[in-house]
């Protein structure tokens, strides 16, 4: 008896592993030069995959989570992102967000890696903090600025461990020098029954003509009260911090370089986050921002979802594809309304759908190429979207297999070049 | 010939070959949980071909945490914790997931109000004379079972006058104390436990800091918030009346202490308490022939009433502040009656509760609505024996539907005038066969179909990040198993081994599946499969030496991703040899050394993280002296520091040390 137990416990183990069998992912180093950079996750486990000039795959998994060992966490938590603009050449840059608060930078040549703190060593007994951070951005003169999304909530916590703001590090050590805070645009929003504290909550960054431009979440602790939409300038050097107020829309963290000119910017605004679609069109839309050489950035255009009900509300995932073309997605709800990618035009507000996904939460921020010849979507459902563009229209996409090993969800996509 | 029967719940659960020999007839029933059946050999009086494994707590296993750690001797069972005494502890089996354990007081359900993952944590093994795990499919008496099988906890029971006190002191600052007291007779008897526990929990552990690519900023470093303090009681009072049994059952439970969570950030300032109370009240009467032929009707309820809180004013812990205060009742009401003849059998059940979850956030303005559940069930089993030529054959066909209605009614702004509502009807069937060639030996399969219903956190959300949907299927797998048992006393070597090959396919597996930054919702997306062997000894080899032993290999299998499921490692192993003497004088000791080894699994649903395998060794000693008045029992955990953690991120206490001192007086000893 025990030896045919045996016999069928090695006949068993002979036909599957623990592990899914891909080839591991060892931050080997790459000789193409990969031009894209693909987060896929689910949000349990991540890998970054690459892809060349040609948005083919170079490799589904430059790292994952299963590149180290795992201790207290794992080399990529389920929860990370990459930067919104890339702070150096030759680099893969990524933001291991709440629970880890990490940055992480990785060499493609040499495959060397480093994994950088966005909160001091704790004191014992300090209070723990989560930072989470959202975006890191590289400012000329070696210092880099991560947006930390989470305000600290207990009232000794250190200088510079205070959260809601932009922290400044240094580039070549990692060592944090100072914070700059973005406290003044927390608001305390009432209505009939309780007044409610929202906080800046900063998320992506760019640098537009010397100045450091914020998306704003202005959340409450539980996300379900949000003050009037803003992106904030921030003066890198004085800490000043200008806002300009983003009227009928909500949730303004998303922001997006123009390709062509570089003192303008996009902003994607989410609208209310726990509502289905319907709900969420109270807040969501899209607006063009100036920056000017001093005081807060000036609104130039604006899309409300409230104003256009023949059209789904754009949330995220905004991709210029020129200066009065945008494509953004809207995020649908829970099983009812898929997730559609919209394109807009800003000359004359008109929209229209131009993909639809299988189902609801799956599309997240692309890019277009370099050269304004396609646009790469991820789509959690089915891989990457890659649309041909053609006078500012786009071609029926053709998907792309990202993750054909380790199956996991295409999230996010950055250009790297 | 109608025989009375004492089934005795804290024996060893060798189903009394020939007890019911030259009992007075027609005399009325004291204590019977259950019929006695022929010696078809068993894990269970219950059901002989369930595969079904009991464990008494010993004072060695009194040593324990929890049940979870005990569970190591059972095989097919995975105990899983969060972390160090207080710590979240559950219990897989067969390699179905926490939430599809089934676990029961007695006969009644224990679960959270609206479904969940028990936490054996909060069950202190002081108050238990035993547990019994039912894998797979599970006798219609205990009400059919989850997907992954049944923990029965089988609480203390009187044992005439006696009286014992116990103190314990062991690493990480613990400490605890409790006091037992039972009196009575035939008639009428009661037991009464009551305990204090504390920890500090400050076991070491290696902070990475997360950088898991980065090993020079690794350090070793203490938890911090790992201080616990309980109490707990127990009363159980049972009394021959109305011509059976009326038992009454009250246990208490408090637990107050810091919340560890991951150590990337750990909580210095979060803390948590839970109360739970449970009252049940429940009336037996059996009567049974040498034949096998009789009866036994069985009718109980009991009522729970728990309380939850977390403090975390901070948002150290989570996504933000919360100071909560979660409320939940539960009632429930049962009845079961068999009937036995000598070929044909048959058992009627019918249950029905309600549970109340109520969740509060003390800093939202707007309150949470409280959801409910009501849900009712009956089943009918069939069964006929018979014999083949020698062997005996017992085989049994259960079927039961149950009717469930969850609701949720809005009272939150944005829900105000809503109400939600979910029904389930679940019909659940079993098929098992146990055939005895001999008295010792049984060969035994089953198939069974079994249910999960989405818990109410699944179908309404939390209030918070956890978007509920009320759409959702319950969960579903089919269980199938074949095997054998022997039991019984052979060349100087007595008690049971049992193996059995094993198959478990669920399907609508709920995921939570992240919707945006905020927020998450269920979808009933997965399949799985688990094929495996389980192999599990409990020998007395002649009066000096004892061997536990379990042995698991299973292979797992996510069909939806086709890979194997995380946290399933595919062979489990633990052994505990155990030396027995008589050192004179009054004193006996004991030495054993136990074992137990846990293969590489990944912790990953996309299986790309794996941790390698692990073994512990611990090793403790037992002196019983003053003629058994007095026990000293020494125990060591993990001695070599393997500190394994069952979960990713929250490491366990490794090495560590207790000490236990019992005075025991009473009759008998």
């Amino acid at each position: 008896m025990t030896e045919r137990a045996l016999a069928m416990c090695l006949l068993l183990t002979a036909c599957s592993g623990p592990g899914a069998h891909c080839p591991p992912a060892e931050l080997t180093p790459v000789t193409d030069e990969p031009a894209f950079a693909l987060v896929t996750s689910d949000y349990a486990s991540s890998a970054v995959a690459l892809l060349d000039a040609q948005g083919e795959l170079l490799s589904e998994a430059f790292i994952d989570s299963g590149s180290a060992r795992p201790g207290l966490a794992t080399a990529l938590s389920g929860d990370i992102s990459l930067p919104t603009s890339l702070p150096s050449a030759g680099h893969l840059w990524w933001v291991d967000r709440i629970g880890v608060d990490l940055l992480g930078e990785a060499e493609f040549a040499t495959g060397d890696v480093r994994q950088l703190a966005t909160t001091p060593t704790r004191i014992a007994g300090e209070a723990a903090f989560r930072a989470n951070p959202h975006d890191v951005l590289a400012l000329p003169d070696g210092r880099w600025l991560v947006s930390r999304y989470e305000p600290n909530y207990a009232p000794d916590a250190q200088p510079l461990d205070r959260g809601n703001d932009l922290l400044v590090m240094d580039g070549a050590t990692g060592t944090l020098q100072a914070r700059i805070g973005i406290e003044a645009l927390d608001e305390d929003v009432a209505d009939a029954d309780a007044t409610t504290r929202t906080y800046a909550r900063p998320d992506r960054l760019l640098l537009r003509q010397g100045r450091v431009v914020v998306g704003l979440a202005r959340l409450s602790p539980d996300f379900r009260t949000a003050a009037p939409g803003a992106v904030a300038l921030v003066d890198a050097d004085t800490g000043e911090v200008e806002a300009t107020l983003l009227p009928g829309l909500s949730d303004c963290g998303e922001v997006e370089a123009s390709r062509d000119d570089d003192a303008r910017f996009f902003v994607a605004c989410v609208g209310p986050t726990h509502t289905d679609l319907a709900g969420r069109r109270d807040g969501a839309g899209v607006a063009s921002l100036r920056v000017p050489a001093s005081g807060p950035a000036m609104l130039e255009w604006i899309w409300r979802a409230a104003d256009h009900p023949e059209l789904p509300p754009p949330t995220h995932a905004l991709a210029p594809l020129m200066d009065d073309v945008l494509i953004v997605a809207s995020m649908g709800d829970d099983g009812e309304e898929p997730d559609r990618l919209l394109r807009l035009r800003l000359a004359d507000d008109a929209g229209e759908v131009v993909y639809e996904s299988a189902q609801a939460f799956t599309l997240g921020r692309g890019a277009v190429s370099p050269g304004a010849d396609f646009l790469l979507m991820p789509d959690a459902d089915v891989g990457v979207l890659r649309f041909e563009i053609t006078s500012s229209a786009l071609g029926s996409p053709t998907t792309l297999a990202a993750s054909p090993c380790r199956r996991l969800p295409a999230r996010e996509l950055r250009v790297l070049r | 010939m109608d025989v009375p029967v004492d089934a005795d719940p804290a024996d060893d659960g060798v189903p009394d070959e020939g007890s019911a020999e030259g009992a007075p007839e027609d005399d009325p029933v004291y204590g019977a949980q259950a019929l006695v059946e022929q010696p078809i050999a068993a894990g269970s009086d219950l059901d002989a071909a369930a595969a079904a494994t009991r464990v008494p707590i010993d004072a060695r296993a009194e040593s324990l945490d929890d049940a979870g750690e005990l569970m190591r001797e059972v095989p097919g069972a995975s105990p899983r914790s969060f972390g160090g005494l207080g710590s979240f502890s559950g219990l897989s089996l067969r390699g179905a997931s926490l939430d599809q354990t089934t676990v029961l007081l007695g006969e009644l359900p224990l679960g959270p109000a609206g479904g969940g993952a028990f936490d054996l944590s909060t069950l202190p093994l002081s108050t238990l004379a035993a547990v019994e795990v039912y894998r797979g499919g599970a006798p219609l008496w205990l009400g059919g079972g989850g997907i992954g099988g049944v923990l029965r906890l089988v609480p203390r029971d009187g044992d005439g006058l006696a009286a014992s006190q116990r103190v314990d002191v062991g690493s990480f600052g613990s400490a605890g104390a409790r006091l037992m007291a039972s009196a009575g007779d035939a008639d009428l008897n009661v037991v009464s436990v009551a305990g204090v526990r504390h920890t500090r929990g400050d076991y070491g552990y290696l902070d990475d800091a997360g950088t898991r690519l980065d090993a020079t900023d690794d350090v070793r470093r203490q938890r911090q918030n790992g201080q616990v303090d309980e109490g707990y009681g127990l009363m159980h009072l049972r009394a021959r009346a109305l011509g059976g049994e009326v038992a009454a059952l009250v246990t208490a439970f408090g637990r107050t202490g810091g919340l560890t969570g991951s150590p990337v950030e750990e909580p210095t300032r979060t803390r948590q308490a839970r109360t739970r109370f449970l009252g049940a009240l429940s009336y037996a009467r059996a009567r049974g022939d040498d034949e096998g032929a009789g009866h036994r009707f069985a009718v109980a309820g009991s009522a729970q009433l728990s309380r939850d809180t977390l403090s975390d004013a901070l948002g150290e812990a989570g996504l933000g502040p919360r100071v909560t205060d979660d409320a939940s009742r539960r009632v429930f009401l049962r009845a079961a009656y068999e009937g036995r003849g000598e070929t044909f059998g048959w058992m009627a059940l019918a249950s029905g509760g309600f549970d109340r979850y109520a969740p509060r956030d003390h800093l939202r303005a707007e309150p949470t609505p409280a959801s409910r559940r009501a849900s009712g069930r009956v089943g009918l089993e069939g069964r006929a024996r018979a014999r083949l030529g020698g062997a005996r054959l017992d085989t049994r066909l259960s079927g039961s539907l149950a009717l469930t209605r969850s609701t949720l009614e809005g009272s939150r702004a944005d829900l105000l005038g809503q109400h939600r509502e979910a029904t389930d009807v679940i019909p659940n069937a079993r098929l098992s066969a146990a055939l005895a060639p001999a008295p010792s030996f049984a060969l035994t399969g089953s198939v069974a179909t079994a249910t999960r219903l989405p818990n109410l956190v699944e179908l309404f959300g939390d209030g918070a990040f956890l978007v509920g949907d009320t759409r959702l299927k319950p969960e579903r797998g089919v269980s199938a198993d074949f095997g054998g048992v022997w039991r019984g006393h052979a060349h100087g070597v007595s008690g049971s081994v049992e193996a059995r090959a094993f198959g478990l396919f669920s399907r609508d597996l709920i995921r939570w599946v992240r919707t945006s930054r905020f927020t998450a919702t269920p979808q009933n997306v997965d399949r799985a499969r688990v094929l495996g062997a389980e192999l599990g000894a409990r020998l007395d080899l002649g009066t000096h030496a004892r061997f536990v032993g379990a042995l698991t290999f299973m292979d797992s299998r996510d069909l939806e991703r086709d890979r194997a499921l995380p946290l399933r490692p595919q062979l489990s192993t633990h052994g505990r040899p155990e030396l027995r003497a008589n050192l004179g004088r009054g004193v006996t000791g004991s030495l054993f050394v136990d074992v137990t080894y846990q293969g590489a699994n990944s912790v990953d649903p996309a299986a790309l993280v794996t941790v390698g395998s692990r073994t512990m060794v611990g090793a403790g000693v037992s002196l019983s002296f003053a003629h058994g008045h007095a026990r000293l029992d020494l125990l060591g955990r993990d001695l070599f520091d393997a500190a394994p953690s069952d979960l990713l991120g929250f490491p366990r206490p490794g090495r560590r040390f207790s000490a236990s001192l019992t005075l025991m007086e009473g009759v008998g000893l």
